[in-house]
């Protein structure tokens, strides 16, 4: 065969192989995506269809930066963003480490550590709002018999408020990564350890030569999955908080949210949505293209 | 020899100290299942008790039999969600593992910039999407049809970075031994590369699952008839004007665990029994 | 080039195979909604979405209408009424389809669907029948928008107060009258507060958490009528007197006398009012409908008699006003094929057919209803458990309800009164400097939607 036939059959087979999830993508998942941005030029109730469509042009994208809940809702994300995500990556690597290894019963502390993960985001509120009663709640119980007088609000409180979210998001999504990560620590081959071995290589050097380096393409996707997930955090905030106390929880997927449904702005939530977008593109393509030099010098 | 024992006893005291550790740790993370336990055999009246109460002081069965045997039919949301989590699961498997195989491993002409694409529409947030997705799915015809849910379901960009990502990790002397043996692509991507990223599958299935079986908003605005709905609209049956009874919905969220936590144990073994034949070969 | 162009195409026939397979699997049940021939003439299917879960209610009407007319069958579809239920309902509005009637509860959504010309006007039906508004449900207590009549509401939602009677007893207090004001409320509730910590008992609790209409709100609504966010000018009315008045007592009871249940608490755990009444840590609680909570003795079990109280006004000397009044409105989806049958369901469930909801709480608007006999179906078996005399008096009480005129951002403005109300009761923010922040940011808040 000749070369070039050779390269454009690779090149069919490769759209073929992308076909079936690109053609789902393209007709239900573009398309909503582009009527989106048009919305965000306009001022649009549904209801009336589309002759209630009213174009106002960049209107939205100005009154964004003149909003106060959106600012504050803006800056209480980042400060969610930049504290969750890498708290649960140190957590999650050294955990998945000792459970693909080395303790008794892993698979039922595995599939407790994954328990968060699972449960309906319903129930994960009601319990989280049980335990951080400020008054009688299990950990304000805790903190006063360790003789803490005057434990912290929690949710109750503008500063508390924050970090107890925070401590939900860690908590909620550890059992996330630590799956994806017992993945990727399964799929070092074996004898790239026994080779080491044979090297006189002890466990440190093993885990920094061998496990890390083999597990950039995981850690690379759990990066770009955790960042995108708790910016777009919604959950624990609509069920528990509802942005309160004094709008000190609100965040970004939440003001959408109530804008679209609640004050039913569309255009204005479609506008904050393609901020959203291209705040979480840009960090993306960084970090893809970090990934990419280290693929490149690999 | 007294060395020897030394060492087992050293070594299996730094087990059980670090076995102890990762149980006190999950004992956190049970909080929610040990709550919806207890829960799911308490009166209403004892729900929000104040100290919590682990222990249901009132125990009942009758929240068991009201969910499975009372007003609302939820087997036939049980089957429902059943039915469009498998469909969806295994459509996606498929649908992104070859899009994964071909971001991974072929060369064709577009491709970085097609998979920003795809990375792209992960960065919009869904809620916002609803109502242009309602208005495409109407004039599709769409609406009020369980199609509503799978199809998009089954076109999951996360699964297929996922998938891509684990791909990547393999040698690409596989795809060169392959096509030596005459193998074309199809054949290399499904009996050479797929069974060496099992892990990868196995996190797809789990997660997947997981994803649709707790979907709401979707399901919510795009199926109208009482005999479509899955199980978290059937939850919302528990909840009225005046409150939500919590009791019932901790006792029917409790019972949709069974089907994941069943996934979870079967998907694990299989990677267990899977890594042994999988080591690559120098 | 060819090939790719071979594939583009294969594309667009696999998609469009896939969509007529999606469509004809849904034929059948859509076709249903419509209208269907039989023998004996037609049978008109109509679909009606409502907020009561189906079995609180809506299962036994609907039963109760189709074995009377074989030839109109109606379906309920249940959404919840919140913002994703109220979504729904709206998507299928704007589609026409799978919707016949719907039963709205909040003015402003209502307004709103009427604005974007999804609600039939039913004056031609109205007129028609001779159906007379006034001799049914008092004329007054349905609102004329655009001069035309748009709904018909089923339920009259009297606000009210639960009080456990035996607790006042014990203290030595007489019930309060019908007149009583919020702060004859505050007093009785700081007599009610007893113990500390775990043992606590409070006087009063209110549900902040879940209710859409703020504690300040319903304090204000009672002096001022629906629209008490705003001036006659438009602009908005934190600088009135009352509200300095409403949250100098909310903060009162809260932060000096501490006999309502604490803010903090119950926006965290969100405790269930009902269970807190039983298990008598609240001697008063807000919200007339969990009686149908407190009746049921099975999930609710206690032995102390209830009494029922309408909602206290500001001032006694002044007009006062118990809410927003009638609820479930009634109407027809402009897309409806089948108005006349919708109209004369419509007609018979706001009328005689609204039987089976009363079992559960709801008061029927509709004038010819007995009053023993709502409150009878209301408290159920366990009568000795309620203070009969008060509950009379509460269901044949002659209320002011109001209908909100003004709606400019109203849903911004109960967020920003939520808010400022929290640094107010958590963060002791004067009262003073809440309102003055209150006045400015709703001033622009109002601005920006005119």
């Amino acid at each position: 065969m000749l070369p070039w036939y050779n390269k454009n059959k690779e090149q069919l087979t490769g759209y073929l192989f992308i076909l079936p999830n690109m053609l789902g993508l393209i007709c239900l998942t573009f398309i909503p995506i582009l009527f989106s941005a048009f919305l965000s030029f306009t001022e649009w109730n549904f209801l009336g269809g589309f002759k209630a469509l009213k174009w106002i042009g960049l209107d939205n994208y100005f009154a964004m930066f003149e909003d106060p809940w959106f600012l504050k809702s803006l800056r209480n994300n980042f400060i969610y963003v930049a504290i969750t995500v890498p708290l649960i990556m140190l957590f999650a690597l050294p955990i998945a480490l000792i459970l693909n290894s080395k303790v008794y019963w892993k698979n039922l502390i595995r599939m407790m550590i994954f328990m968060p993960y699972v449960s309906s985001a319903v129930i994960v509120a009601v319990v989280w709002g049980l335990l951080y009663r400020p008054s009688e709640g299990l950990i304000n119980s805790f903190l006063r018999d360790l003789g803490l007088v005057n434990p912290p609000g929690w949710i109750a409180s503008t500063t508390w408020a924050l970090p107890a979210v925070i401590i939900i998001g860690v908590w909620g999504l550890i059992g996330y990564t630590m799956i994806l990560y017992l993945a990727g620590l399964q799929g070092i081959p074996r004898d790239l350890y026994e080779a080491a071995e044979v090297d006189g290589a002890n466990s440190m050097k093993k885990l920094l030569y061998i496990t890390v380096p083999m597990l950039r393409p995981t850690t690379f996707f759990i990066m770009v999955t955790l960042i995108i997930t708790t910016f777009q955090v919604f959950g624990t905030i609509f069920m528990l908080t509802q942005g309160g106390p004094a709008g000190s929880t609100s965040m970004l997927a939440y003001y959408i949210y109530i804008t679209a449904f609640n004050f039913h702005k569309f255009g204005y939530s479609s506008a904050m949505s393609w901020f959203l977008f291209l705040m979480l593109f840009i960090v993306t393509f960084f970090q893809w293209r970090q990934q990419k030099k280290w693929a490149n010098d690999f | 020899m007294e060395r020897v024992q030394a060492r087992v006893w050293r070594v299996r005291t730094a087990k059980g100290m670090l076995t102890f550790v990762m149980l006190l740790l999950s004992l956190i993370m049970i909080i929610p299942f040990a709550w919806m336990l207890s829960t799911s055999f308490k009166i209403a009246a004892d729900v929000f008790v104040y100290p919590m109460e682990w222990v249901p002081k009132r125990p009942t069965l009758a929240n068991y039999i009201e969910v499975w045997a009372g007003k609302y039919p939820f087997y036939t949301y049980y089957w429902n969600s059943i039915k469009l989590t498998f469909i969806t699961v295994i459509g996606t498997l498929m649908t992104s593992s070859m899009a994964g195989y071909a971001f991974a491993k072929l060369q064709f002409k577009g491709k970085e910039a097609l998979f920003l694409l795809y990375l792209a529409t992960l960065m919009v947030p869904n809620q916002v999407l609803l109502i242009p997705r309602y208005i495409l799915f109407d004039t599709l015809d769409l609406v009020n049809t369980h199609w509503a849910i799978i199809l998009p379901g089954i076109t999951n960009v996360v699964s297929t970075f996922l998938m891509r990502q684990f791909y990547q990790t393999v040698p690409n002397d596989y795809i060169e031994a392959a096509k030596l043996d005459g193998a074309g692509h199809f054949y290399t991507y499904s009996r050479v590369l797929t069974p060496l990223v099992k892990p990868a599958v196995v996190t797809v299935i789990i997660l997947n699952f997981i994803w649709h079986w707790n979907e709401f908003e979707s399901p919510l605005i795009f199926l109208h008839d009482k005999s479509l709905y899955t199980i978290p609209l059937g939850i919302t049956n528990y909840t009225d004007e005046f409150g939500t009874h919590y009791s019932l919905v901790a006792t029917a969220a409790l019972c949709a665990l069974v089907p994941m936590i069943t996934i979870y144990l079967i998907c694990q073994k299989w990677i267990v029994e899977g890594i042994m034949s999988s080591g690559v070969k120098g | 080039m060819k090939k790719r162009l071979g594939l583009v195409l294969l594309s667009v026939l696999v998609m469009a195979m896939l969509t007529t397979a999606c469509s004809g699997s849904n034929g059948n049940d859509s076709g249903n909604a419509t209208t269907n021939k039989n023998n004996n003439g037609e049978v008109v299917r109509l679909k009606i979405w409502g907020g009561t879960p189906e079995e609180n209610g809506p299962k036994q009407v609907v039963e109760n209408w189709n074995a009377q007319n074989p030839n109109i069958q109606v379906e309920y579809v249940r959404f919840v009424n919140d913002d994703a239920g109220n979504t729904k309902l709206d998507t299928a509005l704007y589609s026409g389809k799978d919707v016949d009637i719907f039963i709205g509860y909040t003015p402003t959504l209502r307004n709103k669907r009427i604005d974007a010309g999804v609600v039939e006007p039913l004056d031609a039906y109205i007129n028609g029948d001779s159906f007379d508004l006034d001799k049914n449900f008092g004329s007054d207590n349905i609102e004329v928008i655009d001069d035309h009549i748009y709904y018909i509401p089923a339920q009259k939602a009297i606000d009210g107060i639960l009080i456990n009677k035996t607790m006042l007893d014990e203290i030595g207090e007489p019930l309060p009258s019908a007149d009583w004001t919020w702060g004859d409320l505050a007093d009785l509730s700081k007599k009610l507060t007893t113990g500390e910590g775990a043992n606590k008992r409070y006087g009063f609790m209110f549900d902040y958490a879940t209710t859409t209409i703020s504690f300040e709100q319903y304090m204000a609504m009672s002096e001022v009528g629906a629209d008490y966010y705003y001036n006659a000018d438009g602009s908005s009315s934190f600088d009135q007197s009352y509200w300095k008045e409403i949250y100098a007592l909310h903060q009162r009871m809260q932060n000096v006398d501490g006999s309502v249940y604490p803010y903090g608490d119950v926006v965290t755990a969100k405790p269930s009012l009902a269970q807190e009444f039983v298990n008598e840590k609240a001697a008063m609680i807000f919200g007339s409908f969990h009686i149908r909570s407190v009746k049921d003795l099975e999930n609710y079990p206690h032995d102390f008699v209830t009494a029922v109280l309408p909602i206290p006004t500001l001032n006694k000397d002044t007009k006062s006003y118990n809410g927003f009044g009638m609820q479930d409105f009634l109407s027809i989806s402009k897309n409806s094929q089948n108005k006349d049958a919708a109209w004369e369901f419509i007609k018979w469930y706001s009328t005689e057919g609204y039987s089976p909801m009363v079992d559960f709480g709801r008061v029927p608007s509709w004038k010819d209803y007995d009053v023993t006999k709502i409150v009878e179906q209301t408290v159920g078996e366990n009568a000795h458990l309620f203070d009969i005399d008060s509950m009379k008096a509460f269901y044949s009480g002659n209320y002011n309800f109001s209908f909100p005129k003004n709606n400019t951002a109203r849903s911004e403005l109960d967020k920003l009164i939520k808010e400022e109300t929290e640094q107010l009761i958590l963060n002791d923010k004067s009262i003073d400097d809440t309102l003055a922040s209150l006045k400015e940011r709703a001033d622009k808040l109002i601005g920006e939607r005119k």
